[in-house]
């Protein structure tokens, strides 16, 4: 049973690739379990996940490097099985961006041409305009050890794009690069990736790199899939504790969800009762609530008993609180919880950090928080 | 580019391969006619010279493989059911009987050798004998005299195993060859079986070292890296004749050795073989070779070369070559643990 | 890989095929059948025999001794010529070549002619009256002639360092002998294992050294000649060679053994070029390493003057007036000299090729019975060539295939006899090629067939133009493996060498060597100009 999906399944025609139940295991060690995915023509998916999950090896399945024990791979509605990956009609860039070291780039990029039979001259004009087209217009006679990473990496994609294949796939290709050069080389990927409008299928343990440029994530632990869905739901309301740590900070309070309404719990803490979001027939219970860190507002202390309208006011002192340019990430201790409370505050220019020991109210408005049974 | 020249020169050493790996094509069925294949043990200029004269002669032309004569028995033994070659030239007859026993040879009867004398004619008319030689001892007479100054030469075998020359004799290993056994035999069959063997053992240590190859003796003695050595006096005196200062003793009651040719069974050209086994014990030929060889010529007709030794003034011990053949195995273990 | 995949690719498929064919059918078949000529009383003589047992005591003896003394020989010329940056290191570099090209017989020759008891070295200049037959000569004889495989072998280790390590360590502090110690000794520990493995293994089967200076030091290898030259006893010589593969197997299984360990040293991602720090070697040190390589240079260049002194001298170390009356005469061989070189370069091709598809089999696609394919590679490694030989005469004389007396069984032979080492250079070669490269062509559209000749070939065009040139230059001075194979229409020099020796005649031996190995060297000077300067120099790497 695939994980639920507040996206709709885009079965029918706008799928175009089709993981079903996918099995793989080396040496007897199982290295994907039951992984089933439809990738929509057209649109970017990432599979995001820690070392070693697994997402890796469902790429090079996708790719054609490896055989799935059981399981299949459709592309366009065809099966894939006894088709060599050099036939698949992808096109792929490696986290180390594997160009041939004994080709200059023109060549490089040329290759896939070369393969399919595309005339030298029309191969050149193809490849110049390329090139250019990456920026990489004056260096196609240099050769791979002579570029910088950055210029590597570009060189990867333009050989693979040169080709309009069905599919491009992308493993870690950011992975080797210094920080800005990855934010900048993310934002003409994407910007290249919806012009052509290629389906692309990309694999990162970078959340925030996966945020920014996909349009259905694919939570990956374990070999198996835990949770898919676009950025914003995945971060709003994910599937569990893990998801939700995995992709960003997080705040677990203690709960126990009592009633049910339309789409959410409410759930009594420590700190009181608060209404909180909720899949759809989830079980009541002990639990967790999860919020965070940007959903809490900050106040000073309050003389008032707590609020009736299903939000949870916290009262807390302040720990400390780490300057995170836009804003501040306090970390507060309550009477309420064990644990302390992370909450992130937008700098106001004109007035100071909160203190070591201000004492405050923390505010979960009713309807922001997230529950998670179990 | 730089890569189609190397597969365009790499095609055509491919291609001018080809006539190597071609067996059997019809170019060779008519060179059939005139060709002659020689297993030769003989060395490599007396086979060339062989093989000039014959071609001189009859217009055929000869291509010999010269080998070590137990390699060449074991070829022929081994090609028996396909056989390469049409000659066994060269070597003493037991190698000969070896290849013979297993059916490998043919049987022929040259006229020619009507005169020859008995001894160089196998009964069962496989094998012919074409030339004698017999073992020695060489000497280099620089060495020696800076070595052991005024002492005398050795001239027979007892002055050999003198305790001065240690380290300065050099015998083949009887193990590996032919020659170097048949000196052996020479002193069992002399002395007796027990004197033999105490004859041997007083050799042996004095010995600087027993190469495999009966050609090594008169290349050490001749080069001058040993002083005394045991060889066949034809090979001692080319040596001489070249320059080295070889000096060659033949001692009394030594062993004589009959060379022999033969025809393989079954090869390609019996009827050439046939004519080359006439041709070797001619008059011509054998001339020839005596004076290449130095060996003594069974040709009665032939006089004997100057430089060579005549066998026939030889004291020589009857050899009894079946004795040889029988007792080899218990000759070599007991030469095991005479030698180290 | 599944089959129906597999098919679409039908040259790979091809290539399989027939790699499985050559190999079963020339390194697996011959050896079985060598197996089964001896007779159960042949091994009970080989056994029992003092003669026997002195000869494997002294095979292994020799085996011990002279593989630590031409293993460390070849890595501190090594050591010299990289690191230590001896002035003239280039033109050192191409005196171990040099070494290889020469019959093993004609080293023996110089020998004499230099160290022996009439020898220029031992007798003109120091007077002394040594006999160097027996062991210590052997001894030495062998360490000169094995040292340039343990060079080659260590030469691309030290070069591929990269030198990185060893700055990092100088920058923490450690001295120079110390930096050599611990980094670079024990990186290049794999190295160094394998060049044991392949002396180990040269020195077991050696055949040309112990004939001519072992004296009454008998080894087995010599053995398997004599029984069947001096006997004609097939099942005595292929029960001597038989036994050899015994501690060949052994020495094998080490080296695996520690070159699995040798995975840890894979230095990462450095095709290092060398860059060695240029105080990597305090000047006493480089004054000592540059004196030994002068002088094994000078000895080893010495064997070559006596060679040509010979050839161009009247009578062996008689009568020394110059004369080219030998020339001529060893020209006239002209069969012979043609077919050393030839064969040879056919045969360099073949082992070149095989080397390239096994290891790319084995290493890159995986193929069914890839161990399989592997282990009948290296085996021949084991075999000592007299027995390579010994067994294809044996195997292909008659049915089921007829060979002898071809030029194809000549080649075939030498192919095989060289194929472990070209095999062990590509597989180097290959390992640092990451695996994306291939997934790299492959998704971009080229069958595994088209990514081996676009992609992986150029990129380790090093190793095998080293298994091409290795194979030549060893191909044309081959005595051992083609002893018992030459025929008729299929004369080769270095057995004419051996007869002319034989005979006496060794002035027109040397001659005709001399005219070989210059040929020899003529040869691979025109594969230098055909195929480019980068290609060629890659083989030497």
């Amino acid at each position: 049973m695939s994980p639920e999906s507040t996206v709709p399944a885009s079965g029918g025609a706008g799928v175009h690739v089709a993981l079903r139940d996918i099995v793989k295991s080396f040496r007897g060690v199982p290295a994907v379990r039951d992984f089933s995915l439809e990738v929509a023509r057209g649109s970017f998916t990432t599979i995001l996940g820690l070392s070693g999950c697994g997402k890796t090896t469902v790429l090079r399945i996708v790719a054609g490097f490896l055989d799935p024990d059981s399981g299949s791979v459709t592309v366009s509605g065809r099966d894939q099985a006894d088709v060599p990956p050099d036939r698949r009609g992808i096109g792929m860039v490696f986290q180390d961006y594997a160009l041939f070291p004994h080709m200059s780039v023109l060549e490089n990029v040329a290759y896939g041409l070369k393969t399919r039979g595309v005339r030298s001259a029309e191969r050149q004009r193809i490849v110049a305009e390329a090139l250019e087209s990456l920026g990489l217009g004056e260096l196609g006679a240099r050769y791979p050890h002579e570029l910088s990473g950055g210029q590597q990496q570009r060189v990867a994609l333009g050989r693979a794009l040169v080709l309009r294949p069905e599919v491009l796939l992308m493993d870690e290709p950011l992975s080797n690069l210094d920080a800005k050069l990855r934010v900048r080389v993310r934002e003409e990927l994407k910007a290249i990736q919806t012009g052509l409008g290629i389906t692309t299928i990309y694999v990162t343990h970078d959340q925030e790199e996966a945020f920014a440029l996909s349009d259905l994530i694919a939570v990956m632990d374990g070999g198996k899939l835990l949770q898919l869905g676009d950025p914003a739901t995945i971060y709003r309301s994910p599937r569990d504790g893990f998801v939700a740590d995995f992709v960003g900070s997080a705040n677990f309070l203690p709960a126990a969800a009592e009633a049910r309404g339309a789409g959410s719990v409410a759930t009594r803490t420590a700190a009181g009762t608060v209404w909180l979001r909720a899949p759809e027939g989830s079980p009541t219970g002990p639990g967790r609530a999860m919020a965070r860190p940007e959903w809490f507002s900050l106040s000073g202390p309050s003389p008032t008993a707590g609020p009736s309208d299903g939000s949870l006011a916290v009262p807390a002192v302040v720990e400390g609180g780490e300057f995170h340019g836009a804003r501040i990430r306090y970390r507060l201790r309550s009477e309420a919880f064990d644990e302390p409370i992370v909450v992130d505050e937008a700098v106001d220019v004109r007035s100071a950090a909160r203190p070591k020991g201000a004492r405050v109210l923390a505010t979960l408005p009713a309807g922001t928080g997230w529950w998670i049974p179990g | 580019m730089k890569r189609s020249i190397i597969i365009a020169a790499f095609l055509a050493v491919l291609v001018s391969a080809v006539p190597t790996f071609a067996k059997g094509s019809q170019e060779q069925q008519k060179a059939q006619e005139k060709e002659l294949l020689v297993y030769s043990i003989v060395n490599e200029a007396e086979s060339k010279l062989f093989g000039d004269l014959f071609k001189e002669e009859t217009g055929i032309t000869v291509n010999y493989l010269r080998a070590a004569s137990g390699e060449l028995v074991n070829r022929i033994i081994a090609e028996k059911d396909a056989p390469k070659a049409d000659i066994l030239l060269g070597g003493p007859a037991s190698f000969h009987i070896q290849a013979a026993d297993k059916g490998a040879l043919a049987t022929y009867e040259s006229p020619v050798a009507a005169q020859f004398p008995a001894y160089a004619k196998d009964p069962d008319r496989h094998w012919t004998g074409f030339y004698v030689t017999a073992l020695g001892i060489g000497v280099n007479e620089k060495r020696f005299k800076e070595k052991f100054g005024d002492t005398p030469l050795p001239k027979t075998w007892e002055d050999l195993a003198n305790p001065r020359f240690k380290g300065e004799i050099v015998v083949t290993d009887p193990a590996a060859s032919s020659t170097a056994y048949l000196f052996v035999q020479t002193q069992l069959q002399r002395l007796g079986w027990d004197a033999g063997w105490s004859y041997l053992e007083k050799l042996a240590p004095l010995v600087g070292q027993f190469p495999s190859s009966g050609g090594a003796p008169p290349q050490l003695v001749g080069s001058g890296e040993y002083s005394l050595g045991v060889a066949y006096v034809h090979a001692l005196a080319t040596y001489r004749e070249k320059g080295f200062p070889v000096k060659l003793i033949v001692p009394p009651q030594t062993a004589g050795e009959v060379g022999v040719v033969s025809a393989v069974k079954g090869g390609p050209n019996p009827d050439n073989a046939k004519r080359f086994i006439d041709f070797v014990l001619s008059q011509k030929a054998q001339t020839a070779f005596a004076k290449e060889s130095l060996t003594v010529p069974l040709n009665p007709a032939v006089a004997l070369p100057p430089g060579a030794v005549d066998v026939s003034s030889i004291d020589l011990i009857k050899y009894d070559s079946k004795l040889a053949g029988d007792q080899r195995d218990a000759v070599l273990a007991r030469w095991q643990k005479v030698v180290k | 890989m599944r089959l129906s995949r597999a098919l679409r690719d039908p040259f790979l498929v091809v290539a399989y095929l027939v790699l499985v064919a050559f190999l079963g059918l020339f390194v697996v078949y011959p050896l079985a059948r060598a197996a089964l000529t001896p007779r159960p009383s042949d091994w009970a003589k080989l056994l029992s025999s003092p003669r026997w047992i002195a000869a494997m005591e002294h095979t292994l003896a020799m085996t011990v001794l002279s593989t630590v003394t031409a293993t460390a020989m070849g890595y501190a010329y090594a050591y010299g010529v990289t690191k230590g940056r001896v002035p003239g290191a280039r033109l050192f570099s191409l005196v171990p070549f040099l070494y290889l090209v020469s019959p093993p017989f004609v080293g023996g020759l110089a020998f004499t002619l230099l160290l022996g008891r009439k020898g220029i070295v031992t007798h003109g200049l120091l007077g002394l009256d040594v006999s160097i037959y027996g062991w210590g000569g052997l001894w030495l004889a062998q360490t000169l002639s094995f040292f340039p495989i343990s060079f080659i072998i260590c030469r691309s280790a030290l070069a591929n360092l990269g030198g990185a390590l060893e700055t990092a360590a100088r920058g923490m502090g450690a001295g120079r002998f110390r930096v050599f110690r611990t980094v670079s000794l024990p990186l290049t520990a794999p190295a160094i294992a394998q060049a044991a493995l392949f002396c180990a293994l040269s020195v077991m089967s050696d055949f040309g050294n112990p004939m001519l200076i072992g004296g009454r030091y008998r080894v087995l290898a010599t053995e398997v000649y004599t029984q069947l030259s001096g006997w004609a006893d097939a099942g005595m010589s292929a029960a001597a060679g038989l036994i050899l593969l015994a501690p060949a197997l052994v020495v094998f299984a080490l080296q695996r053994a520690a070159t699995g360990a040798g995975e840890r040293y894979a230095t990462v991602g450095s095709r290092g070029r060398g860059i060695g720090r240029d105080d990597d070697v305090s000047p006493p040190a480089r004054l000592a390493l540059a004196a030994f390589c002068g002088i094994v240079a000078v000895f080893v260049l010495a064997q070559f003057a006596v060679i040509a002194y010979g050839a161009l001298t009247r009578i062996w170390s008689v009568d020394g007036t110059f004369t080219l009356a030998h020339l001529g005469a060893a020209s006239k061989y002209g069969r012979e000299i043609k077919d050393s070189l030839a064969f040879p370069a056919l045969a360099a091709s073949l082992c070149a090729a095989a080397s390239l598809a096994s290891a790319f089999l084995v290493q890159r696609c995986r193929a069914p019975l890839a161990p399989v394919i592997d282990l009948a590679t290296i085996l021949p490694a084991a075999i000592p060539h007299t027995l390579v030989g010994l067994a294809f005469a044996i195997s292909f004389n008659g049915k089921p295939l007829d060979l002898a007396g071809s030029g194809a069984i000549l080649v075939v032979a030498m192919a095989v006899s060289y194929l472990p080492f070209g095999y062990r250079a590509v597989m180097a070669a290959l390992a640092q090629v990451k695996p994306s490269i291939d997934d790299a062509a492959a998704a971009l559209g080229a069958s595994r067939s088209r990514a081996l000749f676009d992609v992986i070939l150029p990129i380790v065009r090093g190793a095998v133009a080293a298994a091409f040139v290795f194979a030549f230059i060893v191909g044309t001075g081959t005595m051992s493996a083609v002893i018992f194979l030459v025929s008729f229409k299929t004369p080769l020099a270095s057995v004419t060498i051996l007869n002319l020796a034989e005979m006496g005649s060794w002035s027109d031996a040397a001659a005709l060597a001399s005219i070989l190995c210059v040929l020899a060297f003529a040869g691979l000077a025109a594969v230098r100009l055909l195929a480019g300067r980068r290609f060629f120099q890659a083989a030497f790497r």
